[in-house]
């Protein structure tokens, strides 16, 4: 059996609820089952970058146990405003030692969401160098736009490359494609997706129905909400569907939305 | 006649002399038609087009121009060709002006002209022996800003800033955007540039620092085979604008158009 290798953000982890893994819950392990592959989570963590996610994919490439003839890449993106920062460690990142870098903290995940943090922790926060010259550099030096530009076109790049080596590759847009976590609307009041900001090679996977989809099937069947109901609007961290799960997403949810992947996919 | 595109550093622009007086560099004697890709541009028989060549681009300002050359109305996909040279992975783009007016795509090569965004080459000041202090006046100037950014650009870039990452990641990009060229039909001739120097880079070639899909560029000519002409390095690259004597280009024009024959 072939496997699908599944890299990506949260979105793309296994499920776990309150401490307790819930095995084949996750929408990833149904869409690979789905499909007859066998789900192997090669590179999902939470909070990660695309920077991280396309590494991942480069990485992958080295691995022993890929077979590029049977084995399918899914792929999933992230929000643009996540990056990656020198970590601790004296030790240089080394594109050969792959997830060693952020083990070893050679690297490490940054967001932008760092200049939102409450006051309080922010002045906590700058008393350590680091992190104090990462807020001024995002508060000076850094453009929200461009880099979500840059962004754009290396990820569309790398799925080229992905594509022309020879890569059974499924890019998902994952939260890339949120309003939440991107300045679609900042830069195009007339933009209502990713696709609409930039001159896609590869823009199918924004035509795939989007993880709203899930957190929808969520808010409507546990929280009872109706139509035009969106948690990120009305935020309660105490009844969230979406902090309930490490992947943010129930099974229940997970099932009806690799279902509905998988005949996109298959369509 | 069709036209050659050229984007890229100062080893992509025009020929100039640059003179000193009482250590400040002015702008001397120009030299029509004697850089290497006007030479280059000739070979082929395509007119040279200086699209996006500028001294100090950085790479990300050289994947803007290849990005933008595409929706230039002038360009003709069928009949022209774009050489594109990289340079130093130790350049970077940085938020501009406060006045100037949001990064927006649809505003193309104006997002820099209007400093939307900038070049920072505080890493150059760094490296290059030849450089001169990373706190000279014009560190804050490009950016636009006062000493306290570039004191702020300098704790970034000491305390945070991965250079070894950030040379892998441009390497991805670099690569990914000859191929998304390549997939949008543009006729592309990436020229591995002033990258692969190893003045500028973290271990002396970036060929071993990633898995690169598109590497014949390595395989071309690289520029130091023309030093070994009349002039040295050093004084090739402070007394030319784009750091070639006419006939260290006419030598290296030759040279590159012989490689590029023979890819057939």
């Amino acid at each position: 059996m072939g496997k699908l290798w599944i890299i990506g953000d949260s979105y793309f982890t296994k499920c776990i609820h309150a401490d307790q893994r819930l095995p084949n819950s996750s929408w990833t392990e149904h869409f690979a089952h789905n499909i007859g592959l066998e789900p192997t989570h090669y590179w999902a963590i939470g909070g990660t970058s695309n920077t991280s996610i396309l590494f991942g994919l480069e990485h992958l490439w080295s691995h022993p146990q890929y077979d590029s003839e049977n084995d399918v890449v899914l792929v999933g993106f992230t929000a643009t405003i996540r990056g990656l920062m020198r970590g601790s460690s004296t030790k240089r990142f080394d594109h050969t030692v792959g997830y060693a870098n952020f083990r070893e903290d050679r690297v490490r995940h940054t967001e932008l969401n760092l200049l939102d943090m409450p006051t309080d922790s922010l002045q906590e926060d700058t008393r350590n160098p680091k992190n104090k010259a990462q807020i001024e550099y995002y508060d000076q030096m850094y453009s929200a736009e461009y880099e979500q530009y840059i962004q754009h076109m290396l990820i569309d790049g790398a799925i080229g490359i992905a594509k022309t080596r020879g890569m059974n590759i499924i890019p998902h847009a994952g939260i890339l494609d949120f309003h939440y976590w991107n300045l679609i609307q900042d830069i195009f009041p007339e933009g209502h997706s990713s696709k609409d900001v930039y001159n896609w090679c590869h823009s199918e996977m924004f035509d795939a129905p989007s993880l709203l989809d899930a957190h929808h099937w969520d808010w409507e069947h546990r929280l009872n909400k109706g139509d035009g109901y969106n948690e990120f609007d009305n935020w309660d961290i105490n009844n969230s569907t979406m902090m309930m799960y490490s992947n943010h997403i129930s099974p229940e949810a997970a099932k009806v939305y690799a279902d509905k992947y998988t005949e996109y996919y298959n369509g | 006649m069709g036209k050659l595109w050229l984007i890229g550093d100062s080893f992509f622009t025009r020929c100039q002399e640059i003179e000193y007086a009482s250590g400040v560099s002015i702008q001397g004697q120009k030299h029509p038609g004697t850089s290497w890709p006007e030479l280059f541009a000739k070979h082929l028989g395509l007119t040279p087009e200086y699209y996006w060549a500028y001294g100090s681009l950085s790479n990300q300002s050289i994947l803007l121009g290849l990005d933008c050359v595409y929706n230039e109305p002038r360009f003709n996909v069928n009949t022209d060709k774009v050489l594109c040279g990289f340079t130093a992975t130790s350049r970077q783009m940085v938020q501009g002006h406060p006045q100037a007016p949001k990064f927006d795509r649809t505003r193309g090569l104006l997002n820099e002209v209007e400093g939307s965004i900038t070049g920072t080459s505080y890493l150059d000041h760094k490296q290059m022996m030849f450089a001169v202090s990373d706190l000279r006046p014009n560190t804050a100037t490009v950016l636009h800003g006062s000493k306290d950014r570039a004191r702020q650009v300098r704790q970034y870039y000491e305390t945070l800033y991965p250079i070894e990452f950030d040379e892998y990641m441009q390497c991805m990009t670099i690569d990914g955007a000859i191929t998304r060229a390549k997939q949008r039909g543009i006729d592309i001739i990436p020229h591995i540039g002033f990258m692969d120097s190893a003045n500028w880079n973290t271990d002396g070639s970036v060929r071993g620092a990633f898995d690169w899909h598109n590497f014949q560029m390595f395989t071309a000519p690289c520029y130091s085979l023309v030093y070994k002409e009349e002039l040295t390095h050093e004084q090739q690259f402070s007394n030319y604008s784009n750091h070639m004597s006419p006939s260290s280009a006419k030598y290296y024009g030759e040279l590159f158009a012989e490689w590029y024959d023979k890819l057939g």
